[in-house]
């Protein structure tokens, strides 16, 4: 195993492996967009056919 | 996030558009600032790994991801339970567990691709057919499955029954995946904070920045949750008033003219 420590910040700056490191968070938050607007649109479709009386949060 | 309401000329009963209520909005808020503390500490603020150098960063997200994975399985696995074992047999419960289920394969999917990436750093490659690798890609097809099982017809308490068995079973590889980094020789690291004795092995603030990426996504998770819980609520409304108003054209078909 081996230890996770410190090792002392760089910043935004001068990144190795950039591609992996990047690529790992803009794919992490794509994926996360793509789920809420879709989660949020089929909601929205759902929601136009049901009246609020039957929907047990309103 | 805000929830316009319509009405129809054809229906004057209130439709509320979305399923979004105050706590749901708030909690996205909340999410929002916390998603973009965890950027700006995960690639800005906390320090390079001595051994891993930069590429720890990957870890702000890759366990974050996994710890919703586990959490949104094992939430399942206690509906389920709860489903199939309660007396009353509340389909609130069977729901909440395949919106839980959904967003699992959803993270454990990021979770492979981040570890990937990770990997392809650390290891000199993308893929190895390791232990822990390999039975989390079982563990992603065995829920891709649950989720199939429940596409299956029938009525709303057979699908309950039939997934809740299935979930029970799923969730039994959570242990085998987690312990499988001890159980076999793996090239993947053990538990950097879970490990047997709670204590982290990272300090400072790389522990904090792990901790804004916990607290992030289990509030992602959270609003995620109790969305996709109503979507499918109203979704089986759906389906009953579909199934009602075939079996009033059927019996209308066979009524004497």
């Amino acid at each position: 195993m081996s230890p996770v420590v410190a090792q002392g910040a760089q910043g935004f700056v001068a990144m190795e492996n950039a591609t992996q490191i990047l690529g790992s968070y803009a794919i992490t938050f794509a994926v996360i967009g793509g789920l809420v607007a879709w989660v949020l649109r089929r909601s929205r479709q759902l929601a136009d056919q049901i009246d609020d009386d039957d929907k047990y949060w309103t | 996030m805000t929830a316009p309401t319509t009405t129809t000329s054809a229906d004057t009963a209130t439709r509320s558009r979305s399923t979004g209520t105050r706590a749901t909005r708030v909690i996205g808020v909340v999410t929002v600032i916390m998603m973009g503390w965890l950027v700006a500490f995960g690639l800005g603020f906390s320090p390079a790994d001595r051994d891993q150098d930069e590429a720890v960063r990957i870890m702000y997200v890759h366990v974050p991801t996994v710890w919703v994975a586990y959490l949104a399985l094992s939430l399942a696995a206690v509906c389920s339970a709860v489903y199939l074992f309660s007396k009353n047999h509340s389909l609130g419960f069977d729901r909440f567990a395949g919106a839980s289920a959904e967003i699992a394969t959803v993270f454990m999917a990021l979770t492979l691709v981040s570890g990937m990436l990770w990997g392809r750093i650390t290891w000199g490659v993308y893929w190895q057919w390791d232990a822990r690798l390999t039975s989390f890609a079982l563990l992603l097809v065995s829920t891709i499955g649950y989720l199939a099982v429940r596409g299956l017809g029938g009525s709303h308490h057979q699908r309950a029954k039939r997934s809740a068995v299935v979930m029970l079973l799923v969730v039994l590889e959570i242990p085998l995946v987690h312990w499988s980094v001890r159980w076999w020789r793996s090239l993947h690291q053990e538990a950097t904070v879970l490990d047997t004795d709670l204590d982290p092995d990272i300090d400072g603030l790389m522990l904090f920045s792990l901790f804004v990426g916990f607290i992030a996504f289990s509030l992602l998770y959270a609003w995620l949750v109790l969305h996709r819980t109503r979507a499918l609520a109203m979704q089986d409304m759906l389906d009953d008033e579909g199934l009602d108003r075939a079996l009033a054209a059927r019996r209308a078909e066979g009524a004497p003219q």
